[in-house]
């Protein structure tokens, strides 16, 4: 579910978000994402519509061009902090989750 | 072609059900063809394996952007029916929702939102007219729009009306069945998107329910329609509404030019048809058209006075339950004496049925007070009330109340300033009221 504040990006949000790291239009971040994670990670088409109008309004993608009626967006920097404070999250979580692993290994 | 047939009236807020409904069909090999108001689906052999999602959407602005998207994802838009949006894609596509906390945004945004926005001006309006009503009476004192001499009048002067008072309990019973139903959905929508889980699906069971109980709004609402089309004959439904109808439709037309509003631009252009259809059929159309269906009055002529000296009336209004004739009548004295003095009025409903009829006379008898409600001596169903008004017992003048029951026909006679009505009036009443057709 969307979040009131982006203090935490759902699964979905965080794979939008990098995908636009490059610029692309809608169609293509749905394209990139599921190459990316092997088909493992769908973002529906209703769902990626509603969180680009939502990025756009809270500043963390802007609205590069539009060309043949595809509109085309790329990260803002503010967009671009939140990813890295997402990911920073994601990689404590996984570096805790090692540890735990390696002290259970070594009781 | 083959071709085959299904119910598809489901209830708005059983989305679910109606996309479940669908991909069932597609499972076994058939395509909709099309969904028919909003009732029946039809479908055709499919070429291909496909799947169906069923949208929300704002009716009233198509966010064809939206569509675009979903196109290239390889939805392809096939129907819209009322807040819904119907997509089609070869078996095996993403769905078009994948986050049930944004699904649940968007019903908010494209559907509650618009169903507020348009309910509430109703309800304001109503309201106010509720207002005004209440405050009308208190400065003069004269009967409520919901007291039964005005709601009998109400049951004459209009069709629609008529259908929609006889009917009242049933638009309320399918309003709370409807808002009871979009509740626990509201319920259940907002703990699956908490929980990050897809909107239930519906039971097939309760769907089919739902879909019965849709199925007789329809009908209900064709009833309503036929109403509506007897009063725009009979010219009956106010100028005014139908006036502000066809310039509000026009200025939809001119102001919502984009290709988003090709839905509201095809309401407006219906409404704006429809409005000018009724002004023309008041004016154009003889009000005969719609005699065979309303209810006929005993009487066409009526003058109970032999020394009338001016009748006023008979005015007679029909409807498909019932028709009320009002008349009233002056003396020669009476019209030297002054305003209410020798004067007789007349009201006679004519109803379709006994329930009605009984309706009407225990209010008429009601107003005779309670020391006259048994019938006068040697006659059925004939009640007086009677008042000196000073002078001679005998040949004074008197004020005097008839209510006289006959089938289905209520009369009411008041009188004032007169000697009484005598046995040969009312022999002569009576006559008229059981077959003769005339008085006087």
């Amino acid at each position: 579910m969307a979040r009131k504040k982006l203090d935490t990006l759902t699964e979905q949000m965080y794979y939008v978000l990098l995908a636009l790291r490059q610029e692309r239009h809608g169609y293509g971040v749905m394209q990139y994402i599921a190459q990316l994670t092997d088909g493992r990670v769908n973002v529906g088409a209703g769902t990626l519509y509603a969180l680009l109008d939502r990025f756009e309004k809270d500043g963390l993608i802007d609205r590069t061009r539009t060309e043949e009626a595809r509109k085309y967006y790329c990260l803002t920097p503010e967009g671009e902090h939140a990813l890295h404070q997402e990911y920073e999250r994601l990689r404590r979580q996984a570096e805790d989750m090692e540890r735990a692993l390696r002290e259970e290994e070594g009781l | 072609m083959k071709r085959s047939w299904s119910l598809f009236a489901y209830p708005v807020m059983d989305i679910k059900a109606a996309e479940a409904a669908l991909n069932r069909r597609a499972a076994v090999g058939w395509r909709l063809e099309k969904v028919w108001l909003g009732l029946l689906a039809s479908f055709v052999p499919a070429r291909r394996p496909v799947q169906y999602c069923v949208d929300w959407c704002d009716p009233n602005r198509e966010d064809l952007n939206y569509r675009a998207l979903c196109e290239e994802a390889g939805w392809t838009w096939r129907q819209q029916t009322a807040y819904r949006n119907i997509y089609e894609a070869p078996e095996g596509t993403a769905p078009i929702q994948t986050d049930s906390g944004l699904e649940y945004l968007r019903f908010r945004k494209k559907v509650l939102r618009r169903m507020v926005l348009g309910v509430v001006p109703l309800a304001c309006c109503l309201v106010f007219v509720l207002l005004l009503s209440a405050l009308a009476r208190s400065q003069t004192g004269g009967p409520g729009w919901w007291e039964w001499e005005n709601v009998a009048t109400a049951l004459c002067r209009s069709d629609l009306t008529a259908i929609l008072l006889l009917t009242l309990p049933l638009p309320a019973l399918g309003g709370m069945l409807w808002l009871g139903r979009m509740l626990l959905r509201l319920i259940q929508w907002r703990s699956a998107a908490r929980e990050g889980r897809p909107f239930p699906t519906p039971g097939r069971r309760s769907a089919a329910l739902a879909s019965g109980f849709c199925l007789l709004g329809w009908l209900y609402a064709a009833v309503l329609l036929w109403g509506i089309g007897l009063d725009l004959i009979g010219g009956r439904l106010n100028l005014g509404l139908l006036l502000g109808f066809a310039l509000g439709s026009i200025l939809v037309l001119l102001r919502c030019q984009g290709a988003e509003y090709q839905r509201r631009r095809r309401g407006a252009a219906v409404l704006l048809i429809v409005s000018l259809a009724g002004l023309g059929a008041g004016v154009l159309l003889p009000d005969q058209l719609t005699d065979s269906f309303h209810v006929k009055g005993p009487v066409e002529q009526i003058q109970m006075l032999p020394e009338s000296m001016q009748t006023y009336g008979p005015e007679t209004e029909a409807s498909l339950v019932a028709a009320h004739t009002r008349w009233w009548e002056v003396t020669r004295e009476g019209e030297d004496r002054g305003w209410d003095d020798g004067r007789l009025w007349g009201d006679m409903w004519t109803t379709r049925g006994p329930r009605l009829a009984n309706w009407i006379t225990e209010h008429c008898r009601a107003e005779l007070g309670t020391g006259c409600q048994t019938p006068l001596v040697g006659y059925e169903e004939v009640w007086l009330a009677r008042a000196d008004l000073g002078g001679d017992p005998e040949t004074g003048p008197k004020e005097d109340l008839w209510v006289i029951r006959r089938g289905n026909t209520v009369l009411r006679v008041q009188t004032h300033g007169l000697e009484g009505l005598d046995e040969t009036w009312l022999e002569d009443t009576l006559a008229m009221l059981e077959g003769d057709g005339t008085h006087g």
